[in-house]
Order: structure tokens, then C-alpha cells, then sequence
């Protein structure tokens, strides 16, 4: 075996070695050839040159006389060694040549000079290659002066067989010479003879260059220094093997030859392997004969061997590693022929196959186990997490529509079960229990997280889906469960956390949603989901939660209000609007920012009563105002669970009726983000609002992710610029670009603009430049409750809106 | 008393024409006073000269009426060998040393393309003109005196204009003291400097 290979080795790396070599003359003899290309056009320069200036010829031009032109042509060539040359006046036509050119060749010729005079650096020297009567000649073509450009004198050397046998005299390869013009590809010079043009596969190099031919749309351009043959030869150049039917015959190399006309040349340098191999092969003929015999031998005694032991023994090793690496389902039957004779290596195979279905079992269970509640089979947590990583890994991070929730639920009271009917009975109960979500949910969604806490993955595109997960959940534990005869009711508590906007890893999910549901058992509530206020210092703020109500009830709350001015010219700004704005007045912890408590309103559901103060009192204070002979517009926010739990639509036309308020008073706003959370619906009930001649504004704008396109749907009347752009104004580059397109672009589609956040004069001018129709800021008032606001209006430099029409 | 005319290019920052030639040509040659003035070119006008310096020659452009002799005084230390195949005027001053001095007489208008064949880049450009009117731009104007009255052909040519034959537009003098303008509609090109040993040597990038 070991001298087989050996013999083997040797033949591949002395062929290896012949392919290196060859392959190694290849690109060497690649340098060789475009250096001797470049040195015949170096030699053609000054043969050129050395003509041009002759002042014999100058003179022979410079007298047109024609015949001793040609003479003088014929005898530079052959005085030089340049195989052909020719002189061209101005105007193009020929005055004296070694050889007929053709009209072709002619226009060839003249593109050529016409190019070069053109060209931005117009060069004294062109050098091409061109095909003239079925042959081939490197040119350089020279402009003659005297003293200024009257002409052209060009020397060449034709590409022929002479010049293939010094290529292959030099390198040792097979040297030919392919051109391709007027769609034919033609061998024009080769060391080769015509068969052996056939065998060496020069033929497929033709075919390819008549194919590269036919692909290449690029005509070589001639720069004021000429060809360079050194980047473009390397840039085109392949080697190959060629073959012979399908024993590799050689090595070639094709390079393409950049001409500058027409003509597509390209030199093909090849070498014969097997030439170089011949006498390797008779050698490596013998040894491989008298290996074969030594293998044959070697191979009948070790066959015998293997027949009685090694290939059973083999077989059981393999099955071995089958089951190490956690493959239980080996058969026995490639054991079975090996011992027909029941041996004792037959016992053991026996014995191994009835080991190997325990363990499979065992492994089974103890997988089942790690990953399994035992009481009720749901998964356990440590499955859960996983689960929810992979569902979270599927969603696609740029889809705002893909969120995935995690709720988390827990039995209230269950400790009073357990201790009233027993642990036996608490543990029916929670099987009980696992069946019933279980039959409602998929069992990949649901686990046990502890005693009797449960949780569910929830993937979802729409709030609504999330909502109708909750609801499914209750709905499992209206009907009372039984025990001993006896019907308990259960309730649950339930507490959610989504992704990505409450975090992007399970476990913080998990960890979120149960903040969520401990505050919502705190504040009695059947669900809450997380925000980040019930993480921290949520003590006093649920606390909060449940005065709220009251406070509400009690006239803790004081609506406050910013006025709005319309912005005009030269300062003559006007008090038309004001925004109002809610604000707390606890008896115990004094005034209490928004900020603290509108979000928790959102969360329980207040925020609608408190929504419907704000617009009462805000109904009020516009009433009493307007008996005052002042009108003001208001502006009231409005939160998501207004929009798509409350009864908007109904209750704003109800209140506008009773305190008798012309609807156009009104302007509602909202922000982007709530629209956002169900852009169908929002539409659906905003446009509702707005068929009344209530004023739609959006709110914050330039904070949210939503686009123009959600804006046009709306039937939006203002745009209200985030103060956090306005701000920085006069100032920031970036705001200023962000303010001025929002107005503009505002402006366009018929959009009133409102600027927040206007803290100095400055801005307010700015602003105004700007074409912003209305401004707000500490600049022109904080807000101000109702009374404080009466006085600032006295007293302010701005005229009042709508007196006058009441008055 | 001086006619001045001065080149307006349309174009926003017209080249720096300072050589170039400015002819203006009797349209009537019949005209009795310009006839009478016409007569003896060569007696009004010291000899002209285009010297061999510095292996150039001085002037780079020179202007010429009909039937004057220019002399060709070689003022380097090398020997020079002039020559002209032009049209107009075909001669050659073969090998001559430094201090000689050659004169040729130029009877026939038209553009004379002088070169020295042992300095390849030597070049001059004499113009044969059909009058004794003319003059050379300085910075884009030229003062051309005793100018009578009279419609004349104006004409601006310098190496380098495409294509190579002059500008020329009618022109009516009015009194002897006028500023004429020499409008230009096209863009006009640079002046091609006159060449040099260096610039006219040939540069050829080393490729290997």
C-alpha cells in the first residue's frame, strides 16, 4: 500500500512540477514578449524620427515631388530595417509608400491621427498595430514638421513566422499569432505546422478570440504615450490546459495584444506536457507493475484476517460511536452476518442492543424532565425563555408591525386554596387549570413559571391582538372549577410586557411583565402592562393611582392654560389660542408634575374621566370667558386610550352642545405615536371628531417614526413642531433645517404650523421670518391658571384675537 | 494723430492676444490718396529683421507688407540652416554662421512658416500683408497711425487661432483720432506660445 502510494506520490508531484514549470516559462516568456514588443516600437520611434527630420526629406516634401518622396520612403525602410513605411500628407492622402494600402486600411489610419489630434494632449507619436493585405504590422506613425505639422511618416515591422521562431527560440514555446478583423479570426504567423495547429488546440484560441471579439465593445484607445503593454497584456492574459479528447495535452498561455485599431491580436504561447512526461511514464509503468502484484498478496492475507475478527469487532466499535454521539437506532443486522456461528462477539452485540434502547429511553425522560413542568406538562421556564428568545430572533427588527408580549398571570388567592382544601388539591386545581389555557392557547406559547404563576408568548402585529390574548385568558376562568363536588372561582391577574419597546431580551420581558402584574395586584386591577415608572419608586405613585378619582372628584385638579399667539408682522402678534393643560394639587404631596401621573392614568383607564374634565372645565372657562366678550380657541390633549377605548365621538359633540361652544373652538391634539398604535382605527374616529369642525393638531411632531403618509390620512389641520426643535433656535444648523422644511412643507399642504418651546425673542422672530403661523413658550407666557391668565392678557404687549367680533 | 483699436471678446475673460497681428486693408484700392500712399512700402519702414537668438527667433510673430526684404541676422553662437516650404514663400539659408546675416524678399502675401533644420523646435510666423496698416496687440490693443479715412478690411490672425485663417470684418475709419472696436463674436483661443528646446523635447514615459 505504502509503496503504491509512494509511486503514486511521485508521479503526481513530477507532473505537479512539470505543470509549475511550465506555468512559470509561461508568464516569464508573458514579460519577455510585451518587453520586446515595447523595445520594436522604441526602435520604430526612431526610425520615425530619424526620417522626419531628414532634410533631404524635408525637402522632397517641402517640393511635393511625389516620385522622390516614395524613392526616399522605400530607401529609409530598407537603410533602417523596417519592414514596411509610409508618408501621408495633411489632407490624408498617400505621397509615398512601401506597401499598397487599402482603402480600409486608409480610414483606419486616418481615425487613428484624427483621434490623436483631438486628443487633449496631442502627441507627435502614434503607434498601432494594423492588418494590411492578410498581414499583420506594428506601426508608429510620426508628425512631420517643417517647421510646423505638414504630415506623416510611419515605419513598421510586420508580425510573421521570423518573429514567432525568435519568441520561440527565446522562451521555448510555441509561439502563433492570431488575429481577428471583419469577423474572422486568421493565424498570420505560428511556429507551427498546419496539423499541429489542429492538435496543440490553437484552434479553440481562435474560436475564443472570435468569441471575445464578438463580446468586447471597447475599442483600445491610443493615448498620447501610446500603448502600454505592460497593464493591458497582464489584464487580459489567461493560462490554460488544453486538451487532446480528455487527456491534458499542455499548458497555454493567451495574450491579448492591444492594437489601437480594428484589429483584435492576441499571441498564444503554448507547451506540451506530455512531451516533458515521456520518459518519466515508461518508468512509472514498471514500478506500478510490480506494486500490483506485492498488493494483490497482501490484500488476500488481509482479508482472511478481517473475515474472523476485525470486521464484527469493527461493526461494534462503529455502533459504539453511533450511540456516543446520541444515535439510539443502530441495527443489529451488520452484526448478525459477521457471526452466523453465535461467538462470543455475537453475546456481546446482543447484549449491547438492548443497552443502547434503555438508554435512549432514560435520556428521553431526562430531557422531557429538564424541560417540562411534571404537575401539569406544561414547558417550565427555562424552556419558556427559550422559546421566547426564538420567536424574538424571527422578528424582523425593521418592522414596526412585528412585537412580541410576554404575560405573565398568577390565581389570585390561591394560597387560601392550598391551605383550605390541601396541597393535593391545590396541585388537581393548577392541572386543571393547565388544561384549560391549553386547550385555548398552543402548548409551545404557554409554561409554568412558578407555583401558580403561568405565562404566555404572545406574537402580535395589532394592540388588539394583544388585548384579545388578555381577554381569551380570562375567559378560561369564568367557569368555577371543581372539586369534591364543590365549584371554586378562580381569578387571575395579569401583567404584559412587549418587545421592543419594553426590552429585547426574554428574561427582562419576563422580568417587566412581572413588575406589571405585581402593581396591578397592588392597585386591585385586573391587568396592567409595564411602563417604567412601576419599576421604580412605584410605591408613591400607585398609591397616586388610587387618589386620582378622588381628586378628580374633589377639584384637586386646576386646568391651567398657555396661550398661543398667531404670529404677524413687524411684532404684531395675536392672542387667539390658548393649550390647556392639567395639573395636580395633592393635599399631601403638593403639586404633581403630568408627567407623573398621566401615564398611570393611561394605564388604568382614569385617564378617559380625567380627559372628560379637561374637556368640561375647559368648556367652562371658554364659556365664561366668552360672556366676558373674549373668545379664545382651546386646545385639549388627547391620549391613545382616549381614542380608541373612550367614547370621543359621541362626548365631544355632547359637551360642545351643552355649554352652546361653535365646535371650530375646538382643537384636539394628538401625537403621533398614538396614532400610531392603530392607524386604521385612529382615522376612523378622528375623522369622525373632525366632521364636526373640531381642528385636528399633531402633537410633538418630528419625535415620532411616523411618516407623511400617516400624516395625509388624517384629517389634520395643524402641525405642532416638537419643542425640542425649537429650542435650539436661533442656533442649532440641524433645527433650523428641521423647522424650516416642517413649515414649509407644512405650508404646502394647506397645514397651519404652531412652533413650541419658544424661549426668547429671538426665535419668535425667526420664526415669523419663517412663515410659522403660530408660537408658544415660556417667551410669551408659561400657563397660567384662569384668573392669572386674565391679568397676563391685560398686561401683555400682544392685541387680543377675537374681541373685537364680540364686542 | 493714431487710430487705436482694441480686441472685445464675447467671451467673460478673454486671452492675453499681446503678438498677435491687426491689419487693416483699403477696401478701394483704386482709392487715389491711398494709392498715392501705397506706392514705396519699403521707403517709410526701417529694414526688418528676424534674428536667431537663444537658438528662437526674435520676433516670434512678425508682420510685413508685400514686397518687403527681411533680414535674417544669426546672433547666436551656433550656426543655424533657415527654411521655408510655405505657399507664399519658399526659401532656405543653408548652414550659416554666427554674425552672418541673409536677406529675403517677401513679394506675395500670405502666412510665411520659417524653420531652422538643425533646431527642430525653431518656429516663426511671418505675415505678408496686402498694406502698410497694421500692427501688433499689446495687451488686446495696438495704436495704428496715419490711418486715412476710408472703408477698410480689418484682420486679426496669431498662432493658434482655429480655424488658422485670420478675422476680418468691415471697417469704416472716420477721422484720424478714432477708438475703434474689434468686435469678436466666437471664443477666442490662446495664443500658442512660441516653442522652446524644452518643451519641444520629446517625453516619453519609461514603462518598464
Amino acid at each position: 500500500m505504502l509503496q503504491v502510494s509512494t509511486v503514486w506520490l511521485a508521479y503526481a508531484a513530477s507532473r505537479e512540477n512539470v505543470e509549475q514549470q511550465i506555468s512559470q516559462r509561461l508568464s516569464t516568456a508573458q514579460n519577455f514578449f510585451t518587453a520586446e514588443l515595447e523595445n520594436r516600437r522604441q526602435y520604430l520611434t526612431g526610425f520615425v524620427q530619424t526620417v522626419a527630420k531628414d532634410w533631404g526629406f524635408r525637402q522632397a516634401v517641402g517640393s511635393s515631388n511625389e516620385p522622390t518622396i516614395n524613392s526616399m520612403i522605400v530607401n529609409f525602410s530598407s537603410r533602417l530595417g523596417a519592414d514596411v513605411g509610409f508618408y501621408m500628407d495633411d489632407s490624408g492622402a498617400l505621397r509615398g509608400s512601401t506597401l499598397f494600402l487599402d482603402a480600409d486600411s486608409m480610414a483606419e489610419v486616418n481615425r487613428l491621427i484624427e483621434q490623436a489630434e483631438l486628443s487633449q494632449t496631442p502627441s507627435d507619436y502614434l503607434d498601432f498595430f494594423l492588418s494590411v493585405d492578410d498581414k499583420v504590422y506594428q506601426f508608429v506613425v510620426a508628425s512631420m514638421k517643417a517647421p510646423t505639422h505638414i504630415g506623416w511618416v510611419a515605419m513598421g515591422f510586420s508580425i510573421d513566422d521570423d518573429l514567432a521562431h525568435n519568441f520561440y527560440s527565446a522562451t521555448g514555446l510555441q509561439t502563433t499569432f492570431i488575429g481577428y478583423q471583419n469577423s474572422r479570426a486568421k493565424v498570420f504567423a505560428t511556429t507551427l505546422s498546419n496539423s499541429e495547429i489542429s492538435t496543440y488546440g490553437v484552434e479553440d484560441a481562435i474560436n475564443s478570440s472570435v468569441s471575445d471579439a464578438l463580446s468586447a465593445t471597447k475599442v483600445s484607445n491610443i493615448s498620447a504615450d501610446g500603448i502600454d503593454f505592460s497593464s493591458k497584456a497582464s489584464d487580459d492574459t489567461q493560462i490554460a490546459h488544453y486538451y487532446s479528447g480528455k487527456q491534458i495535452e499542455g499548458m497555454q498561455s493567451t495574450i491579448a495584444i492591444p492594437t489601437g485599431t480594428s484589429l483584435k491580436l492576441s499571441v498564444v504561447l503554448h507547451q506540451s506536457i506530455s512531451e516533458q512526461l515521456n520518459g518519466f511514464n515508461q518508468w512509472w509503468y514498471e514500478l506500478l507493475f510490480l506494486f500490483s502484484l506485492t498488493l494483490l498478496f497482501s490484500a488476500l492475507a488481509v482479508a482472511w484476517i478481517a473475515r474472523r475478527i476485525t470486521g464484527p469487532l469493527r461493526a461494534l466499535v462503529d455502533m459504539i460511536r453511533q450511540v456516543t454521539s446520541g444515535d439510539y437506532q443502530q441495527p443489529l443486522e451488520s452484526l448478525h452476518k459477521h457471526e452466523a456461528q453465535r461467538n462470543e462477539i455475537g453475546a456481546l452485540a446482543e447484549e449491547f442492543q438492548s443497552m443502547q434502547g434503555a438508554v435512549a429511553m432514560r435520556e428521553k425522560e431526562i430531557r422531557y424532565r429538564a424541560e417540562h413542568d411534571v404537575l401539569t406538562g406544561m414547558q417550565n421556564r427555562d424552556k419558556f425563555l427559550e422559546n421566547c428568545r426564538n420567536s424574538m430572533e424571527l422578528l424582523e427588527p425593521q418592522d414596526s408591525t412585528q412585537r412580541f408580549a410576554i404575560l405573565l398571570f398568577d390565581i389570585n388567592h390561591f394560597g387560601n386554596v392550598n391551605e383550605a382544601l390541601g396541597h393535593a388539591a391545590g396541585d388537581q386545581l393548577l392541572a386543571a387549570i393547565a388544561g384549560r389555557i391549553s386547550a385555548e392557547f398552543d402548548s409551545n406559547e404557554l409554561a409554568r413559571i412558578s407555583a401558580d404563576q403561568f405565562a404566555a408568548a404572545i406574537p402580535y402585529d395589532l394592540n388588539s391582538q394583544l388585548h384579545d390574548a388578555i381577554y381569551r385568558l380570562q375567559q378560561c376562568f369564568i367557569e368555577p372549577f371543581q372539586h369534591s363536588g364543590i365549584d371554586i372561582v378562580l381569578g387571575i391577574t395579569t401583567g404584559s410586557a412587549r418587545s421592543p419597546e419594553h426590552g429585547n431580551d426574554a428574561i427582562q420581558l419576563l422580568r417587566h411583565a412581572d413588575v406589571a402584574m405585581t402593581a396591578a395586584k397592588k392597585q386591585r386591577l385586573d391587568h396592567l402592562s409595564y411602563t417604567p415608572i412601576l419599576d421604580s419608586d412605584s410605591v408613591k405613585r400607585l398609591a397616586l393611582m388610587s387618589d386620582l378619582p378622588a381628586a378628580i372628584d374633589k377639584d384637586q385638579l386646576v386646568l391651567y392654560y398657555q396661550p398661543t399667539l398667531e404670529l404677524g408682522e413687524n411684532g404684531a402678534h395675536t392672542i387667539t389660542k390658548v393649550e390647556c393643560l392639567v395639573r395636580w394639587q395633592h393635599p399631601v404631596y403638593g403639586f404633581i408634575a403630568p408627567d407623573d401621573f398621566i401615564p398611570l392614568a393611561e394605564q388604568t383607564g382614569i385617564i378617559t374621566r380625567l380627559t372628560y374634565w379637561v374637556l368640561k372645565t375647559a368648556m367652562q372657562q371658554h364659556q365664561r370667558w366668552r360672556d366676558q366678550g373674549t373668545i379664545l380657541d382651546f386646545a385639549v390633549n388627547i391620549s391613545a386610550v382616549d381614542l380608541f377605548r373612550g367614547n370621543l365621538q359621541k362626548l365631544i359633540p355632547a359637551l360642545l352642545n351643552h355649554f352652546d361652544i361653535e365646535a371650530e373652538r375646538l382643537v384636539i391634539e394628538v401625537t403621533e405615536s398614538e396614532v400610531m398604535q392603530d392607524p386604521q382605527k385612529a382615522v376612523a374616529i378622528l375623522t369622525e371628531i373632525a366632521m364636526l369642525g373640531v381642528r385636528l393638531s399633531v402633537d410633538d411632531y418630528g419625535t415620532g417614526y411616523s411618516s407623511l403618509a400617516h400624516i395625509k390620512q388624517l384629517p389634520v389641520h395643524e402641525l405642532k413642531i416638537d419643542k425640542s426643535f425649537v429650542m435650539g433656535l436661533p442656533g442649532s444648523t440641524d433645527d433650523e433645517i428641521i423647522v424650516r422644511s416642517t413649515i414649509d412643507m407644512a405650508r404646502t399642504m394647506g397645514l397651519v404650523v404652531v412652533a413650541e418651546g419658544v424661549e426668547s425673542g429671538e426665535t419668535l422672530e425667526l420664526l415669523q421670518q419663517r412663515g410659522c403661523h403660530y408660537a408658544q413658550g415660556f417667551f410669551i407666557s408659561k400657563p397660567l391658571p384662569a384668573d392669572e391668565l386674565e391679568q397676563w392678557v391685560l398686561n401683555c404687549k400682544y392685541r387680543l384675537g377675537d374681541q373685537q367680533n364680540v364686542a | 494723430m493714431a487710430v487705436t483699436i482694441t480686441i472685445v471678446a464675447s467671451q467673460k475673460s478673454p486671452p492675453d492676444l499681446s503678438g498677435a497681428v491687426v491689419y487693416l486693408t483699403p477696401l478701394f484700392s483704386d482709392d487715389s490718396q491711398l494709392q498715392s500712399e501705397n506706392v514705396s512700402p519699403q521707403s517709410q519702414a526701417a529694414p526688418i529683421a528676424i534674428a536667431q537668438e537663444n537658438r528662437q527667433f526674435t520676433p516670434y510673430i512678425q508682420i510685413v507688407p508685400a514686397g518687403m526684404a527681411v533680414s535674417f541676422p544669426n546672433r547666436d553662437s551656433v550656426a543655424h540652416h533657415v527654411y521655408s516650404f510655405s505657399k507664399s514663400k519658399s526659401f532656405e539659408l543653408p548652414l550659416y554662421q554666427p554674425g552672418d546675416s541673409h536677406t529675403e524678399v517677401f513679394d506675395s502675401p500670405g502666412l510665411v512658416t520659417i524653420g531652422c533644420n538643425i533646431h527642430d523646435w525653431m518656429l516663426n510666423y511671418l505675415l505678408v500683408v496686402d498694406t502698410q496698416y497694421y500692427g501688433k496687440l499689446e495687451k488686446n490693443s495696438v495704436e495704428i497711425k496715419d490711418l486715412p479715412a476710408g472703408d477698410y478690411t480689418m484682420s486679426l490672425w496669431y498662432p493658434g487661432l482655429r480655424p488658422a485663417k485670420p478675422i476680418s470684418q468691415k471697417v469704416t475709419v472716420e477721422s484720424a483720432d478714432q477708438q475703434l472696436n474689434f468686435k469678436v463674436k466666437k471664443k477666442l483661443r490662446k495664443l500658442r506660445d512660441q516653442p522652446s528646446v524644452e518643451i519641444s523635447r520629446v517625453k516619453r514615459r519609461s514603462k518598464y
